[in-house]
């Protein structure tokens, strides 16, 4: 796991200061989408499906402050569409790492190099980039549809790591994912420099209407174990070792749905990142009025059956490490021997 | 165009009932374009109607309108019909769609 020090630390004093309030349900990363607009349009992705108006509204910083505020969580993802087109990403990045928020920026990187050069962000700490990286060359081009993505988004990562930055990748893998050239992907990664990986099955939003294309359960845990067995030590990943487990078939995890809340045009998104079952004005109406019980494996939601996605496992691994001793016990195993 | 891929793109149903209001209503905000909406006064409202909620009080709609910088709210009870008028902009942008003129094109190409 290749996740800093001080982090770990702000996450675990976190969880542990929401266990101990007994808070049954709290968030861990903000979602924070400010824009639906993207410069690349790839093939069902949910999100830059809109009228045109639409793709041109987006969050005002006050709004995302008000949002980051609101929710209270230590770690916000700004995701997007593609948030370096956002007009405000500088302040908003800078009023973030002011927070001491931990800023995960998700871009295609196709303008990382460029906003670079403008100056809009310095190196801290509290600030990574997050490189959507969906496989080597031909398989990421294949992804966003467009050919010549995955050259630039390399030459974006080499730009950031150079100026001092911290750099993610990550990977959403869909059906059909060969583990031996995702094995050569990850070496390709950490040879380039990044600090860690975040990986992920696919998931279709209900809005798109492809669905035979994302994995489900068991095929997932296969590719995954086939993908992750023996890792090497060179891997380094941006997230919870017992998640990766979760994803390799060898525990179990519930959803946990409110884990990773997301706030857009539209509000609180209910009940998660995926699914758009409508928005709530604030936070606490988010909370209090979903009816959570609806979701997650065990509530029998057709939607949910087969998802196993990080937006909602993750904070499920998380809790875990912090629920038990043997969670506790079980990341520290897999964090220093890098067995999964 | 698969079955699950047909557009409601056009669409203009009767609305006879509450019921029926309301499962227009869901299908409106599943519908990825923007719809128009005949209000009890004669009033017109076009836009993407991106909210619901029946589980208050006075159940009602969010609809972003173009140019309009916040959303407008409007009671169930005010609705007297719902039309699919804009464009559908998720329909036939599927992966599965994009795969196959992919195909087609390398066949065409020869690769």
């Amino acid at each position: 796991m290749s996740v800093p020090v001080s982090q770990m630390w702000t996450v675990a004093t976190y969880v542990l200061g929401q266990k101990l309030r007994r808070r049954k349900r709290y968030p861990l990363v903000l979602m924070l989408e400010p824009l639906f607009r993207c410069n690349l349009a790839c093939a069902g992705c949910g999100k830059i499906q809109y009228p045109a108006h639409i793709l041109k509204k987006h969050l005002t910083l006050e709004q995302c402050l008000a949002a980051v505020d609101e929710c209270g969580a230590p770690m916000v993802s700004i995701p997007g569409g593609e948030p370096l087109m956002y007009p405000e990403i500088g302040p908003l990045v800078r009023e973030l790492v002011a927070r001491r928020k931990y800023v995960y920026l998700c871009t295609n990187a196709i303008l990382l190099a460029k906003r670079l050069r403008e100056g809009l962000f310095q190196p801290s700490k509290y600030l990574s980039f997050s490189v959507h990286m969906d496989g080597l060359r031909e398989e990421h081009d294949e992804a966003v549809c467009r050919e010549g993505v995955f050259d630039q988004a390399v030459a974006g990562i080499r730009s950031a790591l150079e100026r001092g930055f911290r750099v993610t990748t990550n990977t959403t893998l869909f059906d059909g994912a060969d583990p031996v050239r995702m094995r050569e992907f990850f070496d390709t990664m950490m040879a380039l420099g990044v600090e860690g990986m975040m990986i992920s099955p696919g998931y279709s939003y209900s809005k798109a209407p492809d669905q035979e294309h994302f994995l489900r359960r068991r095929r997932a845990n296969d590719l995954f174990r086939r993908m992750l067995e023996g890792a090497t030590r060179r891997w380094k990943f941006n997230q919870s070792p017992l998640f990766l487990q979760f994803l390799m078939g060898r525990r179990d995890f519930e959803c946990t749905p409110w884990g990773n809340p997301t706030y857009n045009i539209f509000g609180w998104q209910r009940p998660c990142y995926l699914l758009q079952e409508g928005y709530a004005a604030s936070f606490e109406e988010l909370l209090e009025s979903t009816r959570w019980e609806e979701y997650g494996r065990r509530s029998g939601n057709d939607k949910c059956r087969d998802c196993m996605v990080h937006c909602g496992h993750e904070p499920s691994a998380v809790d875990a490490t912090f629920g038990s001793w043997r969670g506790f016990r079980d990341t520290v195993v897999a964090t220093v021997t890098g067995r999964l | 165009m698969s079955d699950e891929e047909k557009s409601l793109e056009g669409w203009a149903p009767e609305i006879s009932d509450a019921a029926t209001l309301a499962a227009v209503v869901e299908q409106a905000f599943d519908y990825r374009g923007d719809v128009t909406l005949d209000l009890d006064d004669g009033r017109r409202v076009d836009g993407y109607l991106f909210n619901r909620n029946r589980d208050v009080t006075e159940p009602f709609v969010q609809v972003f309108e173009p140019g309009q910088a916040t959303a407008s709210t409007i009671p169930y009870a005010r609705i007297r019909a719902v039309r699919f008028t804009g464009k559908d902009t998720a329909a036939g942008n599927s992966y599965a769609a994009w795969l196959q003129l992919r195909q087609a094109a390398k066949t065409a190409s020869g690769r």
